[in-house]
């Protein structure tokens, strides 16, 4: 038993104490403290005197130690809808500057989340956003049979009770099936 | 390298600032730095003995520490001194290690309240 306690990584958690220790590489210039009274140790302790955050592990649980005030090293993650929303203004802004209503258009798409990442979207993925701003801007087209897939994503669009504002959409056809 | 602290009362808000510290190295050039510093003789051992002359609430830095001499008497003036002078006096003991083999020491850096090590294999096998 004596032997057994002598093993500082058995004492102070088995396995998971070495994974500890093996998450800063090898001969990087910083330094491991333990403490072996408190049972408790911390990973690149010399960086808590440059202001940056530290990993401390204790119980078998990790935990963050850094500057009071500072936000923690765990930075929110940018969600996929607000990438989404960003790259469909930004399509938008630089495609259709003078379409004002397209904003309103793009707000009901990211907020009902009908778009996936590449801006196709998610019930239609052969269909993409621009095909479908295209479809509806276009005033006159009133004789041509528009496109196959186009029709069915807004029967889809329209079984899911997703409508836009009249105003802002400009073709015939699709006003019968979105507005 | 690492550092095995074996008695600490600093307070860490202090850290240096207003302490006596000794030092016992072969190389003074790197401890330039600390205020308050003294260097102690290449002879001064771990023994109840050498620490008379340690005022209290100091620090002592030993360099390259290992057993020099083992036996049964060495351990237990280093034990005596953990475990009695460096408690009763205040003294935090701060111990310099650039080896584990042929110093003696695997028990006394295991036991160790405070350890510092290196990003190193021998790091590894001291957590071990």
């Amino acid at each position: 038993m004596f032997a057994s306690y002598r093993k500082i990584a058995k004492r102070l958690g088995g396995n998971s104490v070495l994974d500890f220790f093996h998450q800063v590489p090898k001969n990087a210039h910083h330094f491991l403290y333990i403490n072996n009274s408190k049972h408790y140790l911390i990973n690149q302790v010399d960086l808590l005197f440059s202001k940056s955050t530290v990993t401390m592990f204790a119980e078998n649980k990790t935990f963050v130690i850094h500057q009071q005030g500072v936000e923690c090293c765990c930075e929110k993650p940018i969600e996929e809808t607000d990438m989404t929303s960003t790259q469909l203004e930004d399509y938008i802004s630089h495609s259709y500057p003078k379409q004002k209503f397209l904003k309103i258009i793009s707000n009901i798409l990211v907020k009902k989340n009908l778009l996936n990442s590449d801006l196709y979207f998610i019930d239609n993925d052969k269909v993409h956003v621009a095909d479908f701003i295209s479809f509806i801007i276009n005033r006159f087209d009133k004789n041509n049979k528009p496109d196959a897939r186009i029709v069915k994503l807004c029967k889809t669009l329209a079984h899911k009770n997703v409508k836009f504002p009249n105003v802002s959409i400009k073709n015939p056809q699709a006003k019968k099936l979105l507005c | 390298m690492f550092v095995c602290i074996v008695h600490s009362c600093i307070q860490y808000n202090t850290f240096f600032a207003d302490i006596n510290v000794f030092v016992q190295t072969e190389e003074p050039s790197d401890f330039t730095n600390i205020a308050n510093i003294s260097f102690l003789n290449p002879d001064f051992v771990v023994e109840e003995s050498h620490f008379q002359n340690i005022p209290h609430n100091s620090i002592i830095i030993l360099d390259d520490f290992s057993f020099k001499v083992i036996n049964k008497e060495t351990k237990q003036n280093f034990l005596k001194v953990c475990n009695y002078i460096l408690r009763h006096h205040n003294i935090t003991l701060i111990l310099i290690i650039h080896n584990l083999y042929s110093t003696n020491l695997s028990t006394e850096i295991s036991l160790s309240p405070n350890i510092i090590i290196a990003y190193t294999n021998l790091g590894e096998i001291i957590l071990r």
